[in-house]
């Protein structure tokens, strides 16, 4: 089943002379739970794609259906609702809300949704991360790769149908990387998500189901690794 | 330029907004600071002109110096100009000796300009024969001051006896006191040719008017001594020097002594006998402590964001080497660019200010001062450099312990993102309370509060600054208003002209008065003062708690009063009292026995003699407390109360019962009284009616009567009088509570939106993560709301109190219990939370200002 679908994408940054096409009519379709990797070198347009998937950033022109729904239409209210239920997002740097302790920070979506936490659900992401001991810490005394966990777990908590993440390994030393991408995965196939992740690391690349492959604001190759 | 300077000063450029909000706070603080510096400059400025105005521009006067030395001052390089004068001597003048001022004193001058001499009428006099005369004594002696008339005066010397002794009085004895002669010794005969103005020489010397004839320098007579008045070249500049300057030229002229013109240095803060001046110092003192406070608080506040801003770049700088010194020294780099800016514009801000209130004030402060100097802004050297030297102090006292936070910023720190590094999970704990009532925005914004301490104390503590300023200033202007009120409040009538002294003239001016056309009613009252012999059980307890008794009785004074025919009338009419009550033989009183008594707060009729009833009969006796001048039998033809006609509404203190009488009964027992007539008194009360130059007219009619000393008291004249007093008050105070509040708010934006800045990436990820709009402006709306509680929590009762001690001081008890005034609490909380709300939209619109992607993206956010 289609999940989401991106038509005729296109996202200019600046005006006349000075405009750059950090997208230029980008278009393609990505089935429910497939786990696709982006790829492409530095300053291509992989994370103004990511931001106008989750609705955070909006496109110049063209649709992005996300469950039937072109979130592109939605005012600011809607789309902010969109985003705490459908999208999680995971970024290079972890963004965690200083005053709220690690629980508080992972609990965060469904806190501004009002609704009460699944405590089995959330019990269970807590251990896979493996932050049961540090539940009540604050972000400052966690280290990069706890914050990156802690953020992940945000991300999943309101178990949304596309996960989003912007270099999540960007900012971690190898063994951290290859837990938080394990992690990822290991996520991805229990909860049946739609997973996207950019990456400049060929090896996490590879062990996506689809690889797209950008270059100055166009897909120039997109290609199915896995079924 | 040092390399860190640079850093420094392109970060002050790329934060414009938080730059210019510390730049605003320091020039209103130095605004501030030279307002209270020009307000003391201008105000001794002010006296200053004043005393030159009634006394002239001089500053040392030599006495005793002998006709050839005199002109030798004229010789010296520091003196500018210089007077000579014989010394002055009494005078008798025809038609002197009924008055109260019998003589005039008489001098010799040559140059009538250092005594700022003013001319009226006429010119000033060129020869020993022709005189000028005071413009008191023509007004009181019009006949004989007629501009070219001949005056003959007799000079003498006052002469009184004690112990068989006899001894001179002097120009200090004054008339009246002592058993005094003239004894006659010259007669001479002078033109007058002009009558002149010039307050200190009127009231040189007691009973006589002032009086001058020319004096040639050139021809001074050889016999006797002349006195040298000097005012030097520069005389502001020269110090304590005048002493030194004076001394030597007193050898010159062979003085035998040196008087300084006190008044006229103690301004200038040379000699240091003004108390006036004493007490402008120490409000000075108190305001600009006040001031300086302030101005701390927000300055270092804005430093301390400075330093929190740039803790990156300080650990970035550490990292490539730099030391704690340069570090810091970024700091006070930071401070010497906002006061380069900061203090020459808030100088000219307090100049141009407070000319701007001395324009609007000057209307009011003539009037208020009664006099038509008004204040001008002054501002001398010294106090540039005071104002400098203070704004200087205020930056770097600001910058200090900033400076030292910045010195210690490891690269380690700027590397965690040290600013957060201080959190922990207690000082960010709400209860679970706050979610519930406020929701989970609520508290995320109360825990927000909590984060960062000193951005809350500042905030709540200058709102709380605010608050109290605003509530006592507010509260302070009420009181004045109120207590004015208060003491207006009994009277029932609005000018009261009261008289004694010559009982014959006193009857003629008061018929005078009474025939005046145009005020809206007019009652003459006669009053004599006695007493009478009372039993302890008669006296009423309020009146026996002021006299003391005596062997079981009491001597209550009472007031024997006698109205004019048509206000005794109505009068009785309107207490249903018969015509003839009064009229029988003897003496005949309606006793105002129950009155209306206020004591405390409480209103109460009383009475203050027990048991009297019509008919009885009073031992009435007026005595000099040795001996019975007069006596009489005090029959009560009525026992009445309320108040008289033109009595005051309500009585707060009783010592003395009110008995009306007969005109002609109390001029017979007048008779009885040997002369002068200490104890009649007259009264004429007015009510204003159609003729608005009433009291002038009245005034005019008064100075005629010179054997009557006459005083007029216009409520209209002394409510405004107050009222001016009120309004000068409430526009320097008003206008220092504006601009305290204008700090506090410099520093709440301040700390608030830097608040808000330094939390851009988080309210991005927030939105992320899909908070509503709504939602963010809950969250925000609940940490305004928090502030603005706080503030008001601490702000009020603060204030309250101190209001409350205000009362207590300022207030006297009985004329009104404590309040706070409904305006000062309203006002207060909605200012805070006008404050705090404009802040917050400000804030948001900050956070909020490009996308949610940028910010993420922007490292530095
Ligand atoms: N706010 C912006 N204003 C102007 N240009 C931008 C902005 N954000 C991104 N760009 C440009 O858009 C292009 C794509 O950026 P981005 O999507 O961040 O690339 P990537 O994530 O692939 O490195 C780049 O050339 C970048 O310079
Ligand atoms: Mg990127």
């Amino acid at each position: 089943m289609e999940i989401l679908r991106v038509e005729h994408l296109s996202k200019i940054y600046g005006q006349g002379e000075t405009a750059v096409k950090a997208l230029d009519d980008v278009s393609f379709s990505v089935e429910e739970g497939q786990f696709v990797a982006i790829i492409g070198p530095s300053g291509s347009g992989k994370s103004t794609l990511l931001h106008i998937l989750g609705g955070v950033d909006t496109p110049t022109s063209g649709k992005v259906i996300i469950d039937n729904t072109d979130i592109t239409s939605l005012n600011e209210t809607a789309l902010a609702i969109f985003r705490r239920r459908q999208i999680g997002l995971v970024y290079q740097f972890y963004n965690l809300i200083p005053v709220l302790n690690v629980e508080e920070n992972m609990q965060l979506p469904l806190l501004l949704d009002g609704r009460k936490v699944d405590h089995k659900a959330y019990a269970n992401i807590v251990n896979k991360l493996g932050l049961e001991k540090r539940r009540t810490y604050l972000p400052n005394q966690l280290s990069g790769g706890q914050q990156q966990r802690v953020s992940i777990g945000r991300a999943l908590m309101n178990n949304p149908a596309i996960v989003l993440a912007d270099e999540p390994t960007g900012n971690l030393d190898s063994k951290n990387s290859v837990e938080i991408m394990g992690l990822l995965r290991e996520f991805h196939k229990e909860l049946h998500q739609t997973l996207f992740v950019i990456t400049h690391d060929e090896r996490i690349a590879l062990q996506a189901d689809r690889i797209l492959a950008i270059e100055d604001g166009k897909v120039v190759k997109d290609e199915v690794i896995r079924k | 330029m040092k390399v860190i300077d640079r850093v420094t000063l392109q970060y002050m450029k790329r934060n414009k907004g938080r730059t210019w909000v510390t730049i605003l706070g320091a020039v209103i603080s130095v605004a501030m600071l030279s307002a209270v510096i020009v307000i003391v400059c201008s105000a001794q400025d002010m006296l200053l002109r004043h005393t030159i105005e009634s006394g002239g521009q001089w500053e040392t006067r030599f006495f005793g110096v002998a006709a050839d030395k005199a002109a030798g001052a004229g010789k010296s390089e520091e003196v500018a100009s210089y007077g000579i004068s014989t010394v002055g001597k009494y005078a008798s003048y025809p038609g002197g000796e009924a008055t109260n001022k019998p003589y005039l004193y008489v001098s010799g001058e040559t140059n009538f300009d250092i005594f700022n001499t003013q001319i009226r009428e006429g010119r000033l006099p060129q020869t020993d024969t022709e005189m000028i005369v005071s413009e008191s004594f023509s007004l009181k002696n019009p006949d004989a001051c007629a501009i070219g008339s001949r005056i003959t005066v007799s000079f003498g010397r006052r002469m009184s006896e004690q112990d068989g002794e006899k001894f001179e009085l002097g120009t200090n004895y004054s008339y009246g006191g002592y058993d005094e002669t003239f004894e006659v010794e010259e007669q001479k005969e002078y033109t007058i040719v002009g009558i002149f103005e010039a307050p200190d020489k009127e009231v040189e010397a007691f009973g006589a008017y002032r009086a001058m004839y020319g004096l040639d320098e050139k021809a001074l007579p050889g016999n006797g001594t002349y006195e040298v008045t000097v005012d030097y070249n520069n005389y502001k500049r020269l110090g304590n020097k005048i002493y030194t300057i004076s001394g030597e030229l007193g050898d010159t002229l062979g003085a035998s002594d040196i008087k300084y013109n006190t008044g006229l240095l103690g301004y200038l803060g040379i000699s240091n006998d003004s108390s006036f001046m004493t007490m402008i110092y120490m409000l000075a003192a108190v305001v600009g402590i006040i001031i300086l406070i302030g101005s701390i608080s927000l300055i270092y506040n804005a430093f301390s964001i400075s330093i929190a801003e740039r803790s990156r770049t300080f650990g970035m700088l550490s990292s490539v080497g730099a030391t704690r010194q340069q570090k810091r020294h970024s700091v006070f780099f930071e401070a010497a660019c906002v006061g380069a800016v900061a203090i020459p514009l808030g100088l000219a801000a307090g100049i141009a200010g407070m000319a701007v209130t001395f324009k609007i004030i000057n209307p009011v402060f003539r009037e208020w001062m009664q006099n038509d100097l008004g204040l001008e802004v002054s501002l001398s050297w010294g106090g540039i450099a005071v104002i400098i030297l203070f704004s200087a102090l205020v930056l770097l006292i600001s910058a200090w312990i900033p400076s030292r936070h910045a010195s210690r910023v490891s690269a380690l720190e700027a590397l965690r993102q040290s600013r957060e590094y201080k959190i922990t999970a207690k000082s960010v704990r709400t209860s679970k309370l706050t979610r519930l009532v406020f929701g989970f925005e609520g508290e995320l914004g109360l825990k927000n509060l909590k984060r960062n301490k000193s951005h809350y104390r500042t905030t709540v503590f200058s709102l709380t600054v605010s608050v109290l300023l605003f509530m006592t200033a507010y509260t302070f202007s009420a009181y004045v208003r109120k207590s004015n009120d208060m003491i207006q409040a009994p009277l029932s009538y609005d000018i009261n002209v009261s008289m004694s002294d010559d009982a014959d003239s006193m009857d003629r001016l008061s018929e005078e008065l009474m025939g005046l056309k145009g005020a809206g009613s007019a009652v003459a009252v006669k009053k004599l003062r006695g007493e009478v012999e009372l039993p302890a059980d008669m006296v009423g307890s309020e009146l026996a708690a002021v006299y003391a008794e005596e062997n079981g009785k009491y001597n209550i004074s009472v007031q024997l009063l006698a109205m004019d025919d048509a206000s005794l009338r109505s009068y009785m009419q309107e207490q249903g009292i018969a015509e003839e009550t009064l009229s029988g033989d003897g003496l005949n009183g309606i006793l105002i026995n129950r009155i209306n008594f206020k004591k405390g707060h409480e209103f109460a009729e009383l009475d203050l003699l027990n048991g009297v009833k019509t008919g009885d009969i009073l031992d009435f006796h007026v005595t000099d407390g040795l001996k019975d001048l007069a006596e009489d039998d005090l029959k009560l033809a009525a026992v009445s109360g309320g108040k008289t006609p033109f009595g005051d509404k309500y009585v707060t203190d009783v010592y003395s019962v009110q008995v009306i009488v007969s005109m002609e009964a109390l001029d017979k027992i007048c008779e009885m009284l040997p002369e002068p007539k200490y104890f009649v008194t007259e009264n004429v009360y007015y009510t204003m009616g159609e003729n608005e130059n009433l009291e002038d007219e009245i005034r005019t009619i008064c100075n005629k009567y010179r054997d009557v000393s006459s005083r007029v008291n216009s409520v209209a004249a002394e409510q405004k009088e107050v009222m001016n007093g009120v309004i000068i008050i409430s526009v320097f105070l008003y206008g220092f509570v504006a601009l305290i509040a204008l700090v506090s708010m410099a520093n709440i934006m301040n700390t608030i939106s830097t608040g808000m800045q330094l939390r851009r990436r988080e309210f991005a990820m927030l939105q992320s993560v899909g908070m509503t709009p709504k939602g963010f402006r809950k969250m925000l709306t609940m940490e305004g709301l928090f502030y603005g509680i706080k503030g008001l929590v601490y702000g009020l009762p603060i204030s309250i109190f101190v209001i409350w001690g205000m009362h207590r001081i300022l207030v006297s008890n009985v004329s009104f219990s404590f309040y706070v005034p409904a305006g000062a609490l309203t006002g207060a909380v909605a200012g805070v939370f006008i404050l705090v709300g404009v802040t917050m939209v400000y804030g948001r619109r900050k956070a909020r200002a490009g996308s949610i992607v940028e910010v993420l993206k922007d490292e530095n956010a």
